[in-house]
C-alpha cells in the first residue's frame, strides 16, 4: 500500500474511514512490531486529528510508533518532537521566551510548539509527558482539551490566544510504573484527554529476534546464535521482572537490544556484550544473593563450555560401539 | 575438578570452601559454627535456587535436605546435595537443574495416578505371575522415570550450553562413580520382585513406557 497523505483525506469528498482502516494494516512497516488494533486506532486518530497516548516501559517503542505514523501518512514535514521530560522551564518550552532589545524594548519570541500547533494536520509528539513538570502540564490542559483546543500567550503583550489548527493530533508518551522515579503521577484530568490510551507493550523474543535480524542483516551463524541468547535474555527478565517475589527489579529493554545488535555487527561477543550492556543493570548489592549474580547465571546459560566428554552423544554417529 | 560456579561466584572474595571451618570462626564455639553453616547454606541455596528459576521461569521453593535425596512434586524443589566443599557446588546447580527440568518437561499428574495410567496391556502380562499391581506401577514408574530422566536432561543439555558442565559433574558424581552406581541400583531394584526382570516382560514394559511418555508428551 502506497503512502497517504492524511491531510489529504481529511478533506477528500467521499472519503471511506472504515474501508480505509480496514486495509491499513499493510501501512505498518516490519520494522515497528505493534498489535493490528493499536495499530489501526493509531492511524484513525493521526487521520481524524484525536489524542493518542501511548504508554509502556522504557525502550518498547512507543517514540517509534509515533515517529512511523507520521511517516507512513506522509507527515514527515508536518511532525513536531518535544521532550517535556527534557526541559526544567516549561513557560518558555511551550509558549516562548521574552527577550530586552536596546533598540525596541522588550520583545516575544513564540516557541517552536506554537509554530507546531499553527500547523494544520500536523503530528505532534509530546514525549515523556510523564515526566513533565507541573507548569507543563497546565499549559498544555487547554491545548488537548477537545473543547477548547488552544493557548494563551499570557507572555506577550496582548495575551494572544493561539487557536489549534485543523487536524493537528497529539501523540503523547509515558511511563507508568513504580520503579519510573523520575516521573510524576499523571492527573486524572489530563488523562481523561487521552480518551484512549495505547499499551505498548515489550516484543516477545522471537518477534524481537526476527527484527533485529533483518534491521542490521545478520546472517552470520555465529552472530545469529548470539543474537538469539540475547534475545531470549532479555525476553526472561522482562517475563521475571513481573512476577511477584521476582528475583529482578530492572529488565532488558528492546532499546539496549538494539544497540546490543550491534555489536554483535561489530564482532563482539557474548561474553563482552554482557559485561559491558548487561551487568552494568543489575545491582550486585546483596553479594552471591544479588540481581547481578542471577542475570550471570542466566547469561551463563549461553556461554558455551569445554566439558571432557559429550554425556549426549548419539552412538549411532560415534566411531565407538556403544556397549 | 573444574568449578563451573566460578562463572558467577568469581566476583565475591569469600572462601567457599567451608569444610575447613577454622579460617573464618571460632570454632571451639559450637554455635558460631552452626550460625555459619546456616548463613552458608542460605546463601548458597538462593544462587543455587536461582537456575530453578531460570529454568522453569517460575518461583519455585527450592529445600535442601540431609538425606541425599533430591525430588520434585512440581511445587516444591527438594536437593539432597552438601554444598559445605566449593567443588560439591556444581553437582548441586546440576541436581537443581535436573529436578527443574523435571518441572519443565515432566506430567507431574501421570506421576500422581501412575497405577491408572499402566497400560492394561502390561497388567495383562503380569497378572499370570501373581504380581501385585502396585509393584509394577512402582516398576514402570522406575522404568519411566529412568528413561524421562535421560530425556529431560537431553533438553536442557541440549538447549543450555553452558549449563553443560553442571550435567558433567552431575554424571561423574553420580553414574561415574561405582560405589554411587551400586547403590541407586540397590535402592531402585529393593522393592522389585524378580519376575519383573525376565527379559521379554523388560522389553515389553520398557517399549509401553517409552510410548506412554510420547503420547503423553504430546
Amino acid at each position: 500500500m502506497k503512502k497517504t497523505n492524511a491531510a489529504n483525506l481529511t478533506t477528500a469528498k467521499n472519503f471511506d474511514m472504515k474501508k480505509y482502516l480496514s486495509t491499513c494494516i499493510d501501512l505498518r512497516p516490519s520494522s515497528l512490531i505493534i498489535d493490528d488494533i493499536k495499530w489501526k486506532y493509531m492511524v484513525r486518530s493521526a487521520i481524524r486529528g484525536k489524542n493518542i497516548l501511548l504508554l509502556g516501559p522504557t525502550g518498547c517503542g512507543k517514540t517509534l510508533a509515533a515517529q512511523t505514523i507520521a511517516n507512513v501518512l506522509n507527515k514527515n514535514d508536518k511532525f513536531f518532537y518535544f521532550n517535556l521530560g527534557a526541559t526544567q522551564d516549561a513557560r518558555s518550552f511551550l509558549i516562548g521566551n521574552t527577550h530586552f532589545d536596546k533598540n525596541t524594548g522588550t520583545l516575544f519570541r513564540e516557541s517552536t510548539f506554537i509554530k507546531a500547533i499553527r500547523t494544520p494536520n500536523a503530528i505532534i509528539l509530546l514525549d515523556e509527558i510523564s515526566r513533565s513538570h507541573h507548569d507543563g502540564v497546565n499549559i498544555l490542559m487547554t491545548v488537548l482539551d477537545d473543547l477548547q483546543r488552544y493557548l494563551r500567550l499570557d507572555e506577550k503583550e496582548d495575551n494572544e490566544v493561539v487557536k489549534v489548527a485543523e487536524g493537528v493530533t497529539f501523540v503523547a508518551t509515558a511511563n507508568i510504573g513504580n520503579e519510573y522515579t523520575a516521573t510524576r503521577v499523571m492527573d486524572r484530568a489530563l488523562l481523561s484527554r487521552f480518551p484512549v490510551k495505547i499499551e505498548m507493550t515489550p516484543l516477545d523474543k522471537d518477534s524481537e529476534y526476527n527484527l533485529l535480524k533483518s534491521r542490521f542483516d545478520i546472517i552470520d551463524n555465529n552472530q545469529l546464535e548470539i543474537l538469539k541468547a540475547v534475545c531470549e535474555i532479555a525476553d526472561h527478565t522482562r517475563k521475571q521482572v513481573k512476577q511477584e517475589d521476582s528475583k529482578l527489579t530492572n529488565f532488558i529493554p528492546t532499546r539496549s537490544t538494539v544497540e546490543i545488535a550491534e555489536l554483535i555487527v561489530d564482532g563482539f561477543n557474548l561474553l563482552e556484550i554482557a559485561d559491558t550492556t548487561i551487568y552494568p543493570n543489575f545491582t550486585d548489592d546483596g553479594g552471591v544473593d544479588s540481581e547481578r549474580t542471577y542475570i550471570k547465571q542466566l547469561v551463563q546459560k549461553y556461554v558455551k563450555v569445554e566439558t571432557k566428554e559429550n554425556l549426549f552423544a548419539d552412538p549411532l554417529k560415534s566411531d565407538q560401539p556403544p556397549f | 575438578m573444574s568449578n563451573y560456579s566460578d562463572f558467577w561466584l568469581e566476583d565475591y572474595d569469600i572462601d567457599w570452601d567451608f569444610s575447613d571451618e577454622s579460617d573464618s570462626v571460632d570454632v571451639s564455639a559450637s554455635s558460631t559454627v552452626e550460625t555459619a553453616r546456616l548463613i552458608r547454606l542460605s546463601a548458597a541455596r538462593r544462587a543455587i535456587s536461582n537456575y530453578v528459576t531460570i529454568l522453569t521461569g517460575k518461583q519455585v521453593p527450592v529445600m535442601f535436605n540431609d538425606k541425599n535425596m533430591s525430588c520434585t512434586d512440581g511445587e516444591v524443589v527438594y536437593i539432597g546435595s552438601d554444598v559445605n566443599e566449593k567443588n560439591k557446588f556444581d553437582v548441586a546447580v546440576g541436581l537443581a537443574l535436573h529436578e527443574a527440568s523435571h518441572i519443565v518437561y515432566s506430567n507431574m499428574d501421570m506421576y500422581k495416578n501412575l497405577w491408572q495410567n499402566v497400560p492394561r496391556s502390561i497388567y495383562d502380562l503380569t497378572e499370570p505371575l501373581n504380581i501385585d499391581k502396585t509393584q509394577v506401577a512402582e516398576f514402570c514408574k522406575m522404568l519411566f522415570n529412568y528413561i524421562e530422566d535421560r530425556y529431560i536432561d537431553y533438553m536442557v543439555y541440549s538447549g543450555a550450553p553452558g549449563y553443560r558442565g553442571y550435567y558433567q559433574s552431575l554424571y561423574d558424581n553420580y553414574f561415574n562413580s561405582n560405589v554411587r552406581v551400586n547403590y541407586i541400583v540397590h535402592l531402585q531394584l529393593n522393592h522389585i520382585p524378580i519376575e519383573l526382570l525376565i527379559l521379554p516382560i523388560l522389553i515389553q514394559i520398557y517399549r509401553l513406557c517409552l510410548v506412554s511418555m510420547i503420547l503423553l508428551k504430546n
